[in-house]
């Protein structure tokens, strides 16, 4: 099904603080009586695949991609008390990350924006090795000349660490000493194509995409066999160029900047598409340009479409589906529902029906909302093609069956013409400009997926671009594009406990538990967004923080146009 | 909007070589290999303050340095044991739209890789000079580079790298194709 983008301003309601939901419940300890491993574990919520219990073993915490942890000795009473347990630099000339870290017995494993990977004990910060393979950074027509990557992590199945790189190659390490066990060519770089994505890892197959939508880059989704790297299946998320609405030449788009998403119960896997291109100027490729800027529903084992929701017909703006997509069990109508969400560039959040693809609540609305189609002479947008949520996920907490969105509030100038020289988006169909005298502010929003009503929502000074994490201490952690990291209560909004780091932040945090402690870890070093608009300093540093830590004082980064 | 008078930009120097277990950096896609470094002679380092002062562009046609590059040689392997180069136009817009001299600088030894972008262009004689920057080709100087020589037949320069508050690195790049697109 599609929905259209509105055409009519829409300003996002500031929900009140209903607190109708259950209390949050913890048996948590803290750092000086420390408790059992179990008792770190929340009564209420015991690990399973939908959340992370003392490990976060994959991107979202759990295969269905929720970023809940079940720890709960870090509460709303004691996070005034959290503190640096350790931190690491990743690199004399480390910038600018938005690695999203999974953690496995003791060791934490992240990547940097030059497709390192590393692995830390987890308690004390001691690296056990790292990987640095020798990717071209030139190489990608659409990024390369222009040359900025990120990586957002790994996936780690059958004792090997999978990551993708921005030379297009899937890559497998072992998990036990980072030595490279192949590597193998998953697209084809000299289209623009490039990696920005972790894998996925499900039974013996790996799932990724690629990205490039801006610079006429033709999606997919495919299946790895997780032994050799050999493909099992591939779905193109547009036709080929030339062929149905995708104009001849270098047009496509419909690409995969995330994870995608397993449901295991019932094998179905979850994927965000991004725009079609042109990505604003629509002339060329009539109707509603399927499948972009849509959540599918693939049958894992054998990439057969189940069904596709499209968040905006015949995209106009750049909203991109670029964020994971998230796998619940709710309410609706009173009847339980298995659920996907998503939030989209577009700054609308979706709940949908997991088995129809058809919307559970009607769309709702995170930030400023205000869409004409964009002309030669410019038209304000908002949000702007780099507001919304861009590729930050969502966390969905199923103690009060809410889930927690971050947005970018930020209108821009979308104007049809030639490109923005040096932009790298060789496909844009205009240039994108951020008026000085409007608002670039961050956003935190909580909505009931029983009844798709905003439960909270806060407004910061800087975007949150990096997503959100909810524990079962009943607290929202989440990070701005300046450099400080906040915790939220979970069932007010309120700001519980916040820190600045000195350097900013694209990425979400992970939880995890070794010794009877619970950890709160991060990568900070900001995305490229973030340092083009000046918003913080850029790095590249692991934090990992716990009750009764060492004071949290900033950081030095590597300076950025902020600094 | 963050204060720009108080956070001064500063390295972080990491060991590269107490890694523990690191793995050999394989063969890039569509890249020759680099043959074993040999090392070349330390060249004379040069100031973010020399390139703010350097006459703009190349020292030579650039026709005679567009292109791309592999490294042959380091005089710090646990820095630089392989490394590409490619050195490129670029249009900016500002403070002007221009078409300018730039650069990507990839670098892998032992366990870490380092992405460096060279703008700022300039030429203090014969001697090419850049700002070196990591993260994004707007951030603050991270270093320089100096061009250091440039032997047109054999289509190989020598490029120090002079990190702020860090020791000069040289390294002897071969250029393998004149295109800088891949």
């Amino acid at each position: 099904m599609s929905w259209r983008a509105p055409r009519a301003l829409a300003a996002v309601t500031l929900a009140a603080l209903t607190a109708g939901a259950a209390a949050c419940t913890s048996s948590g300890g803290t750092a000086r009586s420390v408790p059992s491993s179990a008792a770190l574990l929340s009564d209420a919520v015991r690990p399973g695949p939908a959340a992370a219990g003392m490990t976060w073993p994959v991107f979202g915490g759990g295969t269905d991609n929720t970023r809940f942890s079940a720890l709960g000795q870090i509460t709303t009473g004691n996070v005034a008390r959290l503190g640096v347990a350790w931190s690491k630099p990743l690199g004399q000339f480390s910038s600018l990350n938005e690695s999203y870290p999974v953690m496995i017995g003791r060791t934490v494993y992240l990547t940097t924006s030059t497709d390192e990977v590393m692995a830390f004990d987890a308690a004390t910060g001691v690296r056990n090795w790292s990987y640095a393979p020798m990717v071209d950074f030139s190489l990608s027509r659409g990024v390369g000349g222009y040359g900025v990557a990120v990586n957002r992590g790994v996936a780690i199945s059958g004792g090997k660490v999978y990551l993708l790189t921005f030379d297009d190659r899937l890559r497998a390490v072992s998990q036990a000493t980072g030595e490279e066990l192949w590597s193998t060519v998953v697209a084809d770089a000299h289209t623009g194509a490039y990696e920005t994505s972790a894998p996925t890892a499900w039974q013996d197959l790996i799932f990724g995409g690629d990205s490039g939508s801006e610079d006429g880059v033709r999606g997919f989704v495919a299946a790895y066999h997780a032994a050799d790297g050999s493909p099992a299946w591939r779905f193109w998320t547009v036709p080929a160029p030339g062929q149905g609405w995708v104009p001849k030449g270098p047009h496509g788009g419909g690409t995969i900047y995330m994870p995608p998403t397993i449901d295991t119960s019932t094998g179905l896997l979850y994927a965000g598409t991004g725009n079609p291109s042109p990505a604003i100027v629509g002339v060329s490729r009539p109707g509603a340009d399927l499948y972009t800027d849509s959540i599918l529903a693939l049958r894992a084992r054998t990439g057969k479409l189940a069904w596709y929701h499209q968040q905006v017909a015949h995209d106009l703006w750049d909203y991109d589906a670029a964020a994971p997509v998230m796998v619940f069990n709710t309410v609706a109508g009173g009847k339980p529902v298995r659920a996907v969400a998503e939030a989209g560039k577009s700054g609308y959040f979706f709940i949908i029906d997991a088995k129809t693809g058809k919307n559970l609540f009607a769309p709702v609305p995170f930030v400023t909302q205000h869409h004409t189609p964009p002309t030669s002479a410019g038209t304000l947008e908002c949000p702007g093609s780099q507001g919304g949520s861009q590729y930050g996920p969502a966390a969905f907490s199923p103690q009060t069956r809410t889930a927690f969105v971050t947005g970018l509030n930020m209108c821009m100038m979308l104007k049809v013409g030639p490109v923005s020289p040096g932009s790298g988006e060789k496909d844009f169909g205009g240039t994108a400009t951020v008026p000085p005298d409007l608002p670039q502010t961050g956003t935190v929003t909580a909505v009931d997926t029983t009844t798709g009503k905003v439960r909270w929502h806060v407004t910061l000074p800087y975007p949150m671009i990096g997503g959100a994490t909810a524990t079962a201490g009943g607290l929202v952690f989440a990070g701005d594009a300046h450099g400080t990291l906040y915790a939220f209560d979970a069932r007010t909004g309120a700001i519980r406990w916040h820190a600045y780091l000195g350097i900013a932040i694209g990425a979400a945090p992970i939880a995890y538990a070794v010794g009877g402690t619970e950890y709160i870890a991060l990568v900070a070093g900001g995305s490229p967004l973030s340092a083009n608009y000046h918003w913080g300093n850029i790095g590249a540093r692991m934090i990992v923080l716990r009750l009764g830590g060492s004071p949290v004082r900033p950081y030095p980064g590597t300076g950025g146009p902020g600094a | 909007m963050p204060d720009r008078r108080r956070v001064i930009p500063v390295l972080v120097l990491l060991s590269l070589t107490g890694a523990g277990c690191t793995s050999a950096a394989p063969v890039p896609a569509g890249g020759p290999a680099s043959s074993p470094a040999s090392a070349p002679r330390p060249g004379p380092a040069v100031s973010v303050a020399d390139v703010a002062r350097a006459a703009p562009g190349w020292p030579a046609p650039k026709a005679a340095y567009l292109g791309r590059y592999k490294l042959t040689g380091s005089s710090d392997p646990s820095f630089a044991r392989a490394g590409l180069l490619t050195l490129f136009m670029r249009t900016i817009t500002k403070p002007k739209k221009m078409v300018v001299p730039s650069g990507i600088l990839s670098v892998y030894g032992p366990g870490a890789t380092s992405v460096l972008y060279l703008s700022q262009f300039g030429h203090l004689g014969q001697r090419g000079v850049a700002d070196v920057t990591a993260g994004l080709y707007a951030a603050p100087p991270a270093g320089t580079v100096a061009l250091t020589a440039f032997t047109a037949d054999s289509h190989t320069l020598t490029l120090v790298l002079s990190p702020s508050g860090g020791a000069p690195v040289t390294m002897r790049f071969t250029r393998y194709s004149a295109d800088p697109h891949p």
